[in-house]
């Protein structure tokens, strides 16, 4: 993996008394924030694209800390960006670089790029897939979006859709996988953090016991993920989209094992790094003198200029 | 007879709500053992396929009628069925680049 990329929590903390005197803390419309807690009082998550526009730049203003930053790229969902190529005004496109200029007045330069397109970018720069194996299905499998694209082997994008706040790691989480274990369980966290590491660690402390819950974990994906491919596939063949060879990205691909998919089209999951290929791929897309930012709604990923 | 099951393929989404309403009344091990076994299914989907199956609603290889010999010898993956591995070394063997002409559309 790239050592120049790095991740934060997507948190807002408003701070209130001695800590609004803060070297860190980062003035917005009268509040004073600091970002990437995970535990604590007053701790938001940003949770829609008006959230990303408003309060994207007091990611970028904490992370770069007093750094006079002039040129800076920045990611929205696929669909997002698609869509607002179609628009007149620019749509969130414009709304965002319009938002970081007001905020950052030292940028000079922003470029908006899409999520999960730019994924792929990367791998197949990397070679590790090969666009002549027919059109690619990106499932970019974030905290609470999904971001699904059908690129051709040129690089035109032949359809594009996110899916808010349903098949995201959060659901898996805190619906499917908290269902399995709450039949088992009288007590089980609503905490998706504490949930992630549940789950990725196999086993649930419970006081005196360790319980392994593979089973468990097992069940949740059996149930999350034939929900997210239906989805998929139903969408797709609504619009009549096909596609020869597809890719988990995103934080998603942490939670799928490749050894469970049997396919005869070629797939890709990374085995780590998976939540990095959509900044790995603008950092390509930009020239070195840019600060690279992917703004999820569960981590924001970065990468400072060369 | 085999038949491939596809992504884009109705059955599969079909044969995996079979699974999951076998899942709700037994253990997850034994339902797939049921699944694997149940001729009514008209299908014999293979124990190993339906362990690959249980999580995902994409390609299974299944034959139509329960095998007469070797049933484990069905379950082996199918030539043309590629994998990250074989796909990796698809991409390294032939030395071309799978980057020309490619450029992302923005």
């Amino acid at each position: 993996m790239n050592e120049n990329v790095n991740k934060i929590a997507s948190t807002l903390t408003k701070l209130s008394g001695d800590e609004i005197l803060a070297e860190d803390a980062i003035e917005f419309e009268g509040f004073k924030y600091r970002v990437g807690e995970t535990s604590g009082s007053n701790i938001d998550y940003m949770y829609d694209l008006k959230d990303l526009v408003n309060y994207s730049h007091i990611f970028v203003r904490s992370l770069i800390k007093n750094r006079p930053i002039k040129k800076i790229a920045i990611s929205i969902p696929t669909e997002a960006y698609y869509s607002s190529k179609l628009k007149e005004d620019g749509g969130i496109i414009e709304k965002m670089k319009e938002s970081l200029k007001r905020n950052i007045p030292t940028l000079e330069k922003v470029r908006v790029l899409p999520q999960g397109t730019a994924a792929v970018s990367h791998l197949v720069m990397q070679n590790m897939i090969n666009p002549k194996d027919g059109n690619i299905l990106v499932i970019d499998g974030g905290f609470n979006t999904v971001n699904i694209s059908v690129t051709n082997e040129a690089g035109k994008i032949l359809y594009t859709n996110s899916i808010h706040d349903e098949l995201g790691v959060y659901n898996l989480l805190t619906e499917y996988f908290r269902e399995e274990l709450k039949r088992k369980h009288d007590e089980v966290t609503t905490n998706a953090q504490m949930l992630k590491e549940i789950f990725l660690k196999e086993k649930i402390d419970l006081g005196f016991n360790t319980v392994n819950i593979i089973r468990e974990k097992e069940q949740a994906l059996a149930t999350f993920l034939p929900k997210l491919i239906e989805r998929v596939t139903r969408e797709l063949k609504k619009k009549k989209i096909e596609f020869g060879q597809f890719v988990f990205v995103g934080g998603i691909s942490y939670y799928i094992d490749k050894n469970i998919i049997s396919s005869s089209k070629p797939f890709f999951i990374p085995e780590e790094g998976g939540e990095f290929l959509t900044l790995l791929g603008m950092k390509e897309m930009v020239d070195d003198d840019y600060d690279v930012f992917d703004v999820g709604f569960g981590d924001v990923k970065y990468s400072f200029k060369e | 007879m085999k038949i491939q099951l596809t992504l884009d393929n109705p059955k599969a989404i079909a044969i995996y709500n079979l699974l999951e309403k076998k899942i709700k009344s037994k253990s997850f091990e034994k339902a797939l053992f049921l699944l694997a076994q149940d001729s009514s299914n008209e299908i014999y989907f293979g124990y190993e396929n339906a362990k690959k199956a249980k999580a995902v609603a994409m390609d299974v290889v299944i034959t139509e009628a329960l095998p007469e010999t070797e049933p484990q010898q069905k379950t082996d993956k199918p030539d043309n069925e590629k994998t990250i591995d074989s796909q990796k070394s698809d991409n390294t063997d032939t030395g071309t680049k799978a980057t020309s002409g490619f450029k992302i559309e923005l």
